[in-house]
């Protein structure tokens, strides 16, 4: 899979419409947005990560593609939201793969329906601390 | 605060009769806390209904557009986990917006990501960024903040600071917030005093030389390097920017100057135009700004 097919797959999978503000790659099954210009340099990182191969996103990803989002995405209260950012899993509808959080005034991050449930998966990193 | 008898005889010879107000600004209690708004993701107005939300007061850093004194220091809130905003000391905003934006900029020590994030809202994440890093647990907490703010021009690596001219780019801008003896941070850990000598300051130095040189010599010709420290000694500061005046001849000094904020001089005509930020003018950390142009 390159990095077209997985962008298809995921604007498919989230009913969005997101075109990349710059190039894409994937690296290790992380595909990766950059906007800069090229350089000779031996890089440990570069860019912004999107998404994953398993069409899961990061909470940047989460960002980009939940402004268009029209399948997959739900909403959820402030005061489940910042339950889910201390690292609680939440109730969801009926289903199973992963989807985009929101509130009504932003878009929170990426989660993962497994039977009703919506599986905590923010890297530990990005969890508050209050 | 027990301050060290070499510590003491070193800011009293540098400070003179304001040694009494420099040192008490560290005995009193840190109640003004700032963040940054990170424009690549937020603005100004979200983030004050946020604080409001969360019940913090809040005034305008009056150096920084986007920077805002806040009455709180507990800030982790789920909006900062989303990236809009950085929480940041006041005075570190500054070296970025006197550096300001360019097409090619280099963060030589860019750890853990403050500045590099803040340069990268000031390019509009476009152009090249590179933050520079070679400690392996501290590129972590750079990446980490990059990732956080959104930023999407930026490489980082892990080139020796002091030696990176032979990676062959070359920059329009540079900026060098050194490794130093870190005075500034007095006021939230007391550790700095424990290990406080002119022995350790003067072998920062020889390193901060290396990494000051390394960096003029990686700018294109026409651009600009910013040189920062977060702390007071002549030795980490007026003496670095005169070893490259000296070693390098077609470096110029520009007087460093941002609209609301007082800045003292450099304490030698060799330096002075390079600025001092003391504690006591602006209820910042100490700071020390030198900026250059290459054949200027």
């Amino acid at each position: 899979m390159d990095e077209e097919e997985l962008l298809h797959r995921l604007n498919r999978h989230y009913g969005s419409q997101y075109r990349p503000e710059g190039r894409l790659t994937l690296k290790k099954e992380k595909l990766f947005l950059y906007t800069g210009e090229d350089t000779k340099l031996k890089t440990d990182w570069a860019g912004l990560h999107i998404a994953n191969a398993d069409l899961s996103l990061t909470i940047e990803g989460a960002q980009k593609l939940g402004t268009t989002a029209a399948k997959n995405a739900v909403e959820i209260a402030k005061e489940e939201a910042e339950a889910y950012f201390r690292g609680e899993d939440l109730n969801g509808p009926e289903g199973n793969g992963p989807l985009i959080l929101r509130t009504k005034d932003r878009i929170i991050g990426p989660g993962r329906l497994e039977d009703g449930k919506i599986r905590n998966i923010l890297p530990a990193s990005r969890k508050t601390r209050y | 605060m027990k301050v060290p008898a070499e510590f003491e005889r070193y800011h009293m010879r540098l400070l003179g009769d304001e040694y009494g107000r420099f040192i008490n600004y560290f005995r009193q209690p840190q109640e003004k806390h700032s963040l940054r708004v990170n424009t690549l993701k937020s603005n100004m107005r979200e983030v004050k209904r946020i604080l409001a939300e969360h019940g913090v007061e809040y005034g305008h850093v009056s150096w920084c557009k986007d920077g805002l004194w806040v009455s709180n220091a507990s800030l982790d809130y789920m909006e900062h986990q989303l990236g809009l905003y950085y929480i940041q000391s006041a005075s570190s905003m500054i070296a970025p917006q006197v550096l300001g934006p360019g097409k090619w900029v280099l963060d030589m020590c860019a750890a853990p990501g403050g500045k590099t994030t803040h340069l990268a809202q000031l390019m509009e994440n476009r152009g090249l960024l590179v933050g520079n890093e070679d400690s392996i647990p501290r590129v972590r907490a750079l990446v980490y903040n990059i990732q956080r703010c959104g930023v999407s021009n930026a490489v980082v690596t892990r080139y020796d600071a002091c030696r990176f001219n032979e990676c062959g780019e070359r920059f329009d801008r540079i900026l060098i917030d050194a490794p130093c003896s870190s005075v500034g941070t007095l006021r939230k850990s007391r550790e700095i005093l424990a290990k406080w000598s002119l022995g350790w300051v003067r072998s920062l130095a020889q390193v901060q030389k290396k990494m000051i040189t390394a960096a003029y010599d990686s700018l294109v010709e026409g651009g600009k390097l910013v040189y920062s420290t977060c702390t007071t000694t002549a030795e980490e500061n007026e003496q670095v920017v005169e070893h490259l005046l000296k070693e390098r001849q077609d470096a110029k000094l520009n007087k460093v100057k941002l609209d609301g904020l007082k800045i003292r001089r450099g304490l030698t005509e060799a330096a002075e135009e390079c600025g001092r930020i003391m504690p006591q003018d602006n209820d910042t950390e100490p700071h020390f700004i030198a900026e250059a142009v290459k054949n200027g």
